[in-house]
């Protein structure tokens, strides 16, 4: 009787025409065929007209099998299994992209920057180009700490003087926004007197003045970016005045009261 | 746990991929695809105007393991601002490549080297040909004398407004101070008149100074006048490096 349901089993799974499903099929009907029998036993059959009555109740095969066709569609059958393939796929190599590879942005970082990015105050110098909104805002200047970059002098008399820039934008579509001083050239001055760039001379030895764009306490999201340029002087400055010459763009700060 | 259909579950698995999906790419920063894309990322990273793109070329470099990179080069322009750049390309969109990821910059006219040719981009439409004179110095020497030495190079046309200088490269690395500068190729003899010894070496160690080569970019009409003249110049730097 066992080989009569097998064969059964088998004329039910020719006619599905999506043959991944046949096992899953033929569980699943074994399943109900099993318990058949089961229940036909605890009635006090004995087990070969239970297995008869039993594969007699699963009707034509046929039949049954026309009508899990029906509902085992091969082009949906197919797109199921290549949907998850798919999202495997997809989902082991966003895993190793996220553990692997250097280029790869932190998605929480940038999110979390994103979010938590706080607005220019009110009233600081602002300037729009086609690309950006920007805000310049002086800060407090201080003893010179030094940069990553760059190391205090013995003695050292100078100070540093951060301005805080805000930047907004309305695509994502950018990559080095958080690299101004290399990509956008910017000319920086206080009080008139030009501001290079790093406080090295080109031959090695220390300037009295220059300008880092330190990231400090910066926030890089995904449109939304504040950093902060440090001016490395000799005395506290009136006014300073970072200028974009590419578009021609002028941000001010300005200290009251300072000497 | 609620049972659903297949239909429900693909769609799910769909939604799901394109989510993933949105998250390869942001997790990439974004990247382009396209060379319309390169162009308006590198206007957003610089703050240009719309970039027009006037000449694009794609590369297969085969490295060693089998590896094979395609790159792209566009040469655009901005108004007067001309730009020439590069990506690497890759299945999850294109990057600046690494080994010249600044792009180079020129008002009126731009122009860089890449592999073998000299590359220039500018207001040429009018030109039926173009020669580009390199010009390469070496540092007084104690008894002030000076040598220098030009290389005349032919262009190719690449586009309406992009010219190619080719040049021979040759393989030549100078370690024998007596050889004719006449015999050596353009990158060799940049490699030898700009390098220094490092002060702390013991000789053989150098280092190469960031000079500018001047590059003169001379536009001709059909009937081999002289149309106009870009001075222009390129690093000693971009001539050494062997992309």
């Amino acid at each position: 009787m066992r080989n009569s349901f097998q064969i059964w089993i088998n004329a039910v799974c020719e006619q599905v025409r999506f043959r991944p499903d046949h096992r899953s099929i033929e569980l699943e009907l074994r399943d109900h065929y099993e318990d058949h029998v089961q229940d036909l036993l605890r009635l006090g059959r004995p087990r070969e007209l239970a297995e008869e009555r039993a594969l007699e109740a699963m009707g034509n095969a046929q039949e049954v099998g026309r009508a899990l066709d029906k509902v085992h569609k091969p082009w949906l059958g197919w797109l199921w299994e290549v949907s998850r393939v798919l999202v495997l796929a997809l989902a082991l190599l966003l895993a190793w992209k996220l553990w692997k590879d250097t280029y790869t942005v932190s998605l929480t970082k940038k999110t979390w920057d994103q979010l938590m990015w706080t607005s220019p105050p009110f009233g600081v110098s602002y300037a729009a180009t086609d690309y950006l909104d920007l805000w310049l805002a002086p800060g407090e200047p201080e003893f010179y700490a030094g940069t990553y970059w760059d190391d205090p002098l013995p003695g050292e008399t100078r100070l540093q003087v951060p301005l805080t820039v805000w930047a907004q934008t309305e695509d994502v579509f950018h990559e080095h926004l958080v690299s101004p001083d290399q990509h956008w050239n910017l000319e920086v001055t206080a009080d008139g007197r030009p501001i290079p760039h790093g406080s090295y001379a080109g031959d090695g030895s220390t300037r009295n003045s220059g300008y880092w764009v330190y990231d400090g306490p910066g926030q890089y999201g995904w449109t939304r970016y504040r950093f902060r340029i440090l001016l490395i002087l000799e005395e506290p400055p009136r006014r300073a005045e970072v200028t974009i010459p590419r578009t021609g763009t002028v941000l001010t700060a300005e200290w009251e009261g300072a000497a | 746990m609620r049972h659903w259909s297949r239909g429900r579950k693909t769609v799910r698995n769909f939604l799901l991929s394109i989510l993933l999906v949105f998250l390869l790419y942001a997790s990439q920063g974004f990247p382009p695809y396209t060379v319309e894309g390169m162009c308006r990322r590198v206007r957003n990273d610089y703050l240009l105007g719309e970039l027009e793109p006037l000449y694009v070329q794609r590369d297969w470099r085969r490295y060693s393991g089998n590896q094979s990179v395609r790159y792209t080069t566009v040469a655009a322009r901005s108004g007067e601002t001309y730009v020439i750049f590069r990506y690497r390309d890759s299945l999850l969109g294109s990057r600046r490549d690494w080994r010249c990821p600044e792009p180079v910059f020129g008002e009126g006219a731009v122009c860089t080297k890449h592999e073998g040719a000299i590359y220039a981009a500018g207001p040429f439409g009018e030109a039926a040909s173009a020669v580009a004179v390199v010009r390469a110095q070496k540092n007084p020497e104690p008894n002030g004398r000076m040598q220098s030495r030009e290389f005349t190079l032919e262009g190719e046309r690449l586009a309406d407004q992009v010219f190619a200088f080719p040049y021979e490269v040759g393989g030549h690395y100078m370690e024998d101070e007596d050889v004719d500068p006449a015999d050596l190729t353009l990158p060799e003899l940049v490699d030898w008149w700009y390098r220094e010894p490092v002060p702390s070496g013991d000789g053989t160690v150098y280092s190469w100074a960031e000079a500018e080569l001047p590059c003169t970019v001379t536009l001709y009409g059909e009937a081999g006048e002289v149309l106009e003249t870009f001075e222009l110049s390129l690093t000693a730097s971009d001539i050494r490096s062997w992309w």
